[in-house]
């Protein structure tokens, strides 16, 4: 099993001041599920139901409060951070931030090295070749591309590293519809030709019932449901889940 | 690199606070081959003369020549500017990172301790801690840097606050880069800016300090000249002999003002986002 994840939770707490106790905010509910290798697991969910928080948890950029996470029968909080950057990569949904501003897009991705290998340039070109892009952006900053080609410079800086599984948070929240289907395709792509498990993060549910074999609905930090995209399709009966079909039928 | 200094070199402003920079480091290192006197040679025959072609500033009350105790006293100024600003740049920028980057405990104990130093006025511990110790060039440039960090300390932080959520740093962290190489390569590049312009400021800064300092007695000790020391002379002869003060005055406020125009040129020349909107 690749990904086990059993009862998790993840409270926010404020900061104590003067005039103000201590508050928390329940983020994660006793979240559940697994992931097996060469699957492709979508988690959908309105905004603020906890689906960036627990994307970030599965990365190990924050920890979670109770419960237990393993990503190849090993515990995430054993894995050191070489570990889990060849093991988990994640791609953020403002591609205008992802980037820092004052690097070249080739000093950005060569920082997915650790040495001077040889074949840098040739695993560059090859991944920036499987998002569509050529060699020649290396030079530029990242502030003279548009927010679908830093996308796809992102997805190539992730795959970099060969990670096993493949964090998308919503990669197409902040582009147009023809960038969105590009970006569609690739991921597609990916899910065909390289080894990496995918984890899609949208609230889109027919782009996720696309690229998905299995689904993961939260709302309001809870799961409201997990299951395989053949039964949720089949099974209309969940309130919520037509409810956030119709939402997505609206905006197309 | 190259297109930064041509971009620098067309901004006016830049230029101009360069040339004079540029002006006083060349007086400070060949002082000797241009200052016309030395600058304690007291000629009590032509004290308090007006500025002439023999005296291009005037003589003080003892006769020594203004112009020749100005160009020595640009060495004390420029050294003072740039020595302080140099400790305030490693203890402010060094806590200011730690402290943002870590949060927590150590931040928690870091700002504290800013919030300590910063309490004080900075001009009157800097002179309790020259009235402890000997007021000599050396303990002025430590105390000045020791006790001015504060500011930038917390400018830092704050920037590092804010720059440790954006993605970009989140992406080097999944990129296992080391916490020293995130500092150096994402955290400093990005908030390079603000210190430039801080540091421009702090050098103006510390260079009034300094004139203070030795206006007060407590800086530079004569005879060693100093442009603060300059005007403390002139005190006493303001109504008569109005030149003492006004040249050390006037290239106070221009060393002070080139610093300030050279920071702000670089602020804009250090952001490629701004060269790419020019060259649209």
């Amino acid at each position: 099993m690749l990904i086990k994840a059993e009862h998790i939770y993840k409270i926010y707490k404020t900061n104590a001041s003067f005039f103000h106790r201590e508050k928390e905010f329940n983020v994660l509910n006793d979240i559940s599920f697994s992931l097996d290798c060469g699957n492709t697991l979508s988690i959908i969910g309105e905004s603020g139901s906890g689906k960036t928080t627990l994307a970030k948890i599965l990365s190990a950029l924050i920890p979670f409060d109770s419960g237990m996470l393993e990503i190849n029968g090993k515990k995430i909080q054993s894995f050191t951070r070489r570990e889990l950057s060849q093991t988990v990569q994640m791609i953020f949904q403002n591609p205008y931030a992802s980037f820092n501003p004052k690097l070249t897009i080739g000093v950005s991705l060569s920082q997915a090295f650790d040495g001077n290998e040889d074949n840098k340039e040739t695993v560059i070109k090859d991944k920036l070749f499987l998002v569509g892009l050529e060699k020649n952006i290396l030079d530029k900053y990242p502030h003279q591309f548009s927010g679908g080609q830093r996308q796809r410079i992102a997805i190539a800086r992730a795959l970099l590293k060969n990670p096993e599984i493949l964090i998308a948070d919503e990669p197409f929240a902040s582009l147009d519809a023809v960038s969105q289907t590009k970006i569609m395709d690739i991921f597609l792509k990916i899910k065909k030709e390289e080894k990496t498990n995918i984890i899609f993060i949208t609230h889109d549910v027919a782009a996720a019932m696309e690229i998905s074999d299995k689904i993961l609905i939260l709302k309001d930090g809870c799961v409201a449901r997990y299951d395989s995209v053949s039964n949720i399709d089949k099974d209309k009966t969940d309130a919520y889940v037509n409810e956030l079909l119709a939402a997505t039928y609206m905006t197309e | 690199m190259e297109n930064n200094i041509k971009k620098l070199l067309r901004n006016k402003f830049a230029v101009a606070g360069l040339l004079i920079i540029f002006l006083l480091i060349t007086a400070a290192v060949f002082a000797p081959l241009i200052s016309p006197y030395a600058p304690s040679e007291q000629n009590l025959s032509e004290r308090l003369m007006k500025p002439s072609m023999t005296h291009f500033f005037g003589t003080d009350d003892l006769g020594r020549d203004i112009f020749s105790r100005m160009i020595y006293g640009a060495r004390i100024s420029l050294t003072v500017g740039f020595i302080s600003v140099v400790i305030i740049l490693i203890i402010g920028t060094f806590l200011g990172i730690v402290s943002g980057f870590y949060g927590g405990k150590i931040d928690y104990a870091i700002m504290r301790f800013t919030d300590i130093v910063l309490c004080f006025p900075t001009f009157f511990l800097i002179l309790l801690i020259i009235a402890f110790l000997e007021p000599n060039i050396y303990n002025v440039m430590i105390v000045i840097g020791l006790t001015s960090w504060p500011g930038l300390a917390r400018l830092v932080r704050a920037e590092v606050l804010s720059l440790k959520e954006r993605e970009f740093i989140l992406v080097a962290k999944m990129m296992a880069l080391s916490n020293i190489k995130i500092f150096t390569v994402h955290i400093l590049p990005n908030i390079i800016s603000p210190i430039m312009v801080y540091s421009s400021l702090a050098i103006g800064g510390a260079i009034l300090t300094e004139s203070s300092l030795s206006f007060l007695g407590l800086g530079v000790q004569p005879p060693m000249p100093s442009w603060g020391q300059i005007l403390t002379s002139g005190k006493d002869y303001i109504y008569i002999a109005w030149w003492l003060s006004v040249f050390p005055g006037i290239a106070i406020l221009l060393t002070v003002l080139s610093f300030n125009l050279l920071g702000e040129a670089v602020r804009d020349v250090f952001d490629p986002k701004e060269n790419y909107i020019e060259k649209q």
